[in-house]
């Protein structure tokens, strides 16, 4: 695997998925969960390169997700894509230990941009 | 509380269905009798609600665009009761994403979409009925159906 999507939205996961192939990303392979608690199950078998993560999910937010992530030591870079946008928001994903936060709606250029130092030039 | 400016939806909406969206604003929404729904917000950190209502047909067509439906498609897929899981599961996110725009104060989370008022309830319920602002919207969505979008909001405690 070489991302793991994680967002509650199904229509989210797919615009995601078509913007990491828009951004020149191909041949990777993207695993989805629905939420936090599907990703860690996934996570138990699975390494990813990268998480992408929404912030607002039920059962586990993608805040509460990414802490679970680093309290098992796991350092996996762990990026945000989220309607959420406030200074205090991305500072606390940040502090958290998240690489980045993308703020929807977004282009296939901050994909690029966001993904390229992790996964390399597409 | 200061209200979203039509240029900022715009923006947001453009660039989410990279379509050509305009909204206008106006002084009051006519009722119509197109079908409406109702998009319910928490407003942290003010314990409150927002609550957007919006014409059917207008969210159907951001939505199918995000999913790369046709408008004679989307025109289809509303006529059928309850809405099909691929254009209700793109019409939350269309308003999960509006989250960003829809208050310029405190930060707004995308909690439900209600069909019928009578199930706007709690603190939303209260700025439904009680609203101190209400900002009413012209939508255009260049090649699908337009609509009205109007917006219930309290002030932010001070």
């Amino acid at each position: 695997m070489d991302i793991l999507l994680v967002d509650d939205s199904k229509t989210m996961r797919g615009i995601v998925q078509r913007a990491i192939r828009q951004a020149g990303f191909r041949g990777l392979t993207v695993e989805e969960a629905e939420n936090g608690v599907q990703a860690l199950e996934k996570l138990r078998t699975d390494q990813p390169k990268l998480i992408l993560s929404d912030w607002n999910m039920p059962e586990m937010s993608g805040i509460d997700f990414l802490v679970q992530v680093r309290a098992s030591a796991n350092k996996v870079p762990f990026g945000f894509i989220t309607s959420e946008a406030s200074a205090a928001i991305k500072e606390l994903a940040m502090n958290s230990g998240a690489s980045f936060l993308i703020s929807k709606p977004f282009s296939p250029e901050t994909m690029q941009e966001a993904l390229s130092p992790i996964l390399g030039k597409s | 509380m200061s209200e979203p400016t039509p240029y900022a939806l715009s923006q947001l909406f453009t660039n989410l269905i990279g379509r050509k969206v305009t909204f206008a604003q106006t002084t009051v929404a006519a009722e119509t009798k197109v079908k409406q729904v109702y998009g319910i917000y928490t407003l942290f950190p003010y314990e409150t609600a927002i609550v957007v209502k919006s014409d059917l047909p207008l969210l159907g067509s951001l939505a199918g665009v995000l999913v790369g439906l046709p408008d004679a498609a989307v025109k289809e897929h509303l006529k059928v009761n309850p809405i099909e899981e691929l254009l209700r599961d793109a019409i939350h996110e269309v308003l999960n994403i509006a989250s960003a725009v829809i208050t310029t104060e405190g930060r707004a989370v995308f909690t439900k979409l209600v069909a019928d008022p009578v199930f706007i309830d709690g603190a939303a319920g209260k700025v439904f009925k009680k609203p101190d602002h209400r900002s009413y919207f012209n939508v255009l969505v260049d090649g699908y159906q337009g609509g009205k979008l109007t917006i219930f909001s309290q002030l932010a405690p001070v």
